[in-house]
């Protein structure tokens, strides 16, 4: 459980403890032998139910009553918490709201619509407790229950739902879009398998397997075919490459059908959203809708329907971005992490007998080391805040550019660089680099160039740096992100493996005239420098001033 | 926004020939040499991606750059295109493609930065 107005990078990090663990469900599945599959199904569920009933019952009177809260500024105010987002994946999502599985569970389209292009009339709380309450009133059996409960596309399973009598609670509106499950493990996974459908696998490899290594982009040295049990991790890393994979080997409106899912993907996970760019999102769904159709195309035999729900979540990503903010508050990633924390970890610290009162005994200790922590970290930073609040104003400085102490290669050749980067025209670009920082009467026609003679023949080369990416106003509270650019020649001479030039984007602006020039009274002192041609000045000195202010 | 491959970081020596100091107008940055690629003017109309070409040298000379490092602002990845009547030669792997092929599509899906980036 975590709060809503916590800052979502303050909730993120498992370290901050913005999020604790409430109670271990049961997941005991061998209940009653004598019972059907559909029963034992049924009481499971119910289970479910009762136990969060019981977990959740003291928010009820919280939220209706409210209850005195100490902030972090010392002030004690009146908080009233209600049960807002809901974050699960499909299934869990299907029992929490008990929708039938295979419908929506936010909207009421059956799961033969569910690939309609629009969503349906909006579920609500009362309207499926009602079902529920009808459903049971009226039926006389098990059965009946169900399948007066499944016209109305509720599970059915369930006759006391836990969040009856909730305050200011609407359950169908608290479930949240989920990134990892319907767009990557979802969306991502049936590209990733139509792909060979499309194309020989073998080809697809070949080109994963070729493709130019870049920061950030994991390099798949085996290709897709021999991947199994795909992480999201790895989805992730498979959706930066597969349309420009894909293209040219596949038909061209499947190219587009791809590509706006893919859009919309990215869009989706945008830190902050407005009325613009939320149209963007409606515009990435409005080009997959037009163009579904190939998807179920009989030459192509990709699928013969697209009912899926992980498709038609998106539909309700919009909304639910307008209701609940951005994506990244509500990623089921995060909660997944906290699987690791607080369900292995506990269970690795216990004897393996009898473990629950071990493990909620071992987490309550964990917690309370961790408040302490806090307390202690906070007593410590009042001390020294003032050495901080020094520290903070240096930290804001703009990302710059992170160069290695040491060059690489300490007075390297000019022909020695020229041949080991693989770049013949080094001194020549030279020559116009620094020809150009002349004024005009002292600079040298283009054609003279090519002969002039560069007053050094050795310079210091470095192989790699990093730097702080503009952080485009909307990732301020993660920790910046890195690039990683290299430059560098392979380690044996005449040999390419080990070697890496990456690609890069350069500024079109010519900032490089600003700071790169300071004095005026220097440029014609350079020409002098520049203009050693060739055969007419064999002992170099410069005429003229070479140091002035 | 242009697209090149970084070949050279180096910044200019401060001493030059015969002990003489370097001129006051030359850069004591760091300094990166790119090559150019030319890049197309708007992007395919399925693929939305901008298609890149490895220039040609004219005379000898291949057409390159030395701008100031902050100029560079991203790292990015090409990925190899090929006419969909060619197949795949064998001979390319992730070391010597970027020689080996002269056509790519920029690949703006290579972060979420990069998608926000480059349009």
């Amino acid at each position: 459980m975590t709060l809503g107005n916590i800052p979502r990078s303050i909730r993120r990090k498992p370290s901050q403890h913005a999020c604790v663990l409430v109670a271990y469900l049961s997941v005991n599945k061998s209940v009653g032998q004598e019972l059907t599959q559909k029963e034992k199904s049924a009481r499971v569920q119910q289970i479910f139910h009762d136990s969060m009933k019981v977990v959740l019952e003291p928010l009820k009177k919280a939220g209706k009553e409210g209850m005195e809260v100490t902030f972090g500024d010392g002030y004690v105010r009146r908080v009233h918490p209600i049960l807002a987002c809901y974050v699960a994946d499909y299934p869990e999502q299907c029992l929490v709201t008990c929708c039938k599985y295979g419908t929506c569970p936010k909207c009421d389209l059956g799961e033969d619509e569910i690939g309609n292009r629009e969503g349906g009339k909006w579920r609500t709380q009362r309207d499926t407790l009602n079902t529920i309450k009808e459903a049971a009133a009226s039926a006389t059996s098990m059965t009946a229950f169900q399948l007066r409960c499944k016209q109305d596309y509720v599970s059915g399973a369930v006759t006391r739902p836990f969040w009856d009598g909730f305050p200011l609670c609407d359950i169908h509106l608290s479930i949240t879009p989920d990134i990892l499950h319907q767009l990557y493990q979802g969306i991502v996974k049936y590209l990733v398998i139509w792909c060979p459908r499309l194309m020989e696998v073998k080809e697809l490899d070949e080109r994963i397997k070729a493709l130019p290594p870049c920061f950030g982009v994991r390099h798949f040295k085996k290709g897709w075919s021999e991947l199994s049990q795909v992480s999201g991790g790895e989805r992730k890393n498979m959706a930066r490459i597969l349309l420009a994979c894909i293209v040219g080997k596949i038909p061209s409106k499947v190219v587009t059908c791809f590509r706006a899912l893919l859009d919309f993907i990215y869009i989706a996970q945008y830190a902050s959203h407005d009325d613009e760019t939320l149209g963007y999102l409606q515009d990435a769904l409005n080009l997959y809708q037009r163009h579904k159709h190939v998807l179920i195309d009989k030459k192509l035999r990709l699928r013969t329907h697209l009912n899926i729900p992980k498709f038609h979540a998106m539909v309700h990503y919009a909304e639910s971005i307008r209701t609940f903010g951005t994506t990244d508050n509500y990623n089921t990633e995060m909660f997944e992490r906290f699987h690791i924390d607080f369900a292995k970890e506990g269970w690795r610290a216990s004897n393996f007998r009898d473990e629950l009162p071990q493990m909620t005994r071992w987490l309550e200790r964990q917690e309370k080391v961790a408040i302490f922590e806090t307390y202690l970290d906070h007593f410590e930073g009042e001390q020294d805040s003032a050495v901080a609040a020094a520290a903070d104003i240096h930290d804001s400085t703009p990302p710059g550019i992170i160069v290695p102490r040491k060059p690489a290669h300490v007075n390297q050749t000019l022909i020695s660089i020229q041949k080991n980067h693989h770049c013949p025209s080094f001194s020549h670009q030279l020559r116009i680099y620094l020809n150009s920082l002349l004024k005009k009467p002292d600079a040298l026609p283009r054609a003279n160039i090519s002969s002039a003679q560069l007053p050094f023949d050795k310079v210091d080369v470095w192989h790699s740096f990093k730097f702080g990416r503009n952080i485009l106003g909307n990732d301020v509270d993660s920790t910046e992100e890195k690039d990683w650019v290299r430059a560098k020649p392979a380690r044996q001479r005449g040999q390419r493996a080990g070697e890496r030039f990456d690609t890069v984007v350069v500024s079109h602006t010519d900032e490089a005239q600003d700071t790169g020039m300071r004095g005026k009274c220097c440029f014609f002192t350079l020409a002098k420098v520049l203009l050693m041609r060739t055969g007419r000045n064999e002992g170099w000195s410069p005429e003229g001033h070479i140091h002035f202010a | 926004m242009k697209v090149g491959r970084l070949r050279v970081i180096f910044t200019l020596p401060e001493i030059i020939k015969n002990w003489y100091s370097a001129p006051h107008a030359w850069s004591t940055g760091y300094l990166a040499y790119v090559e150019w690629y030319k890049v197309s003017n708007r992007p395919g109309a399925h693929h939305n991606m901008y298609t890149v070409h490895q220039s040609p040298a004219i005379e000898g000379i291949v057409e390159g750059e030395i701008v100031p490092l902050y100029s560079i602002r991203q790292t990015c990845q090409l990925i190899p295109l090929t006419d969909s009547t060619v197949t795949w030669p064998e001979s390319w792997n992730t070391n010597n493609v970027l020689d080996e092929c002269d056509d790519f599509l920029l690949n703006n899906w290579s972060s979420k930065y990069a998608y926000q980036t480059i349009w």
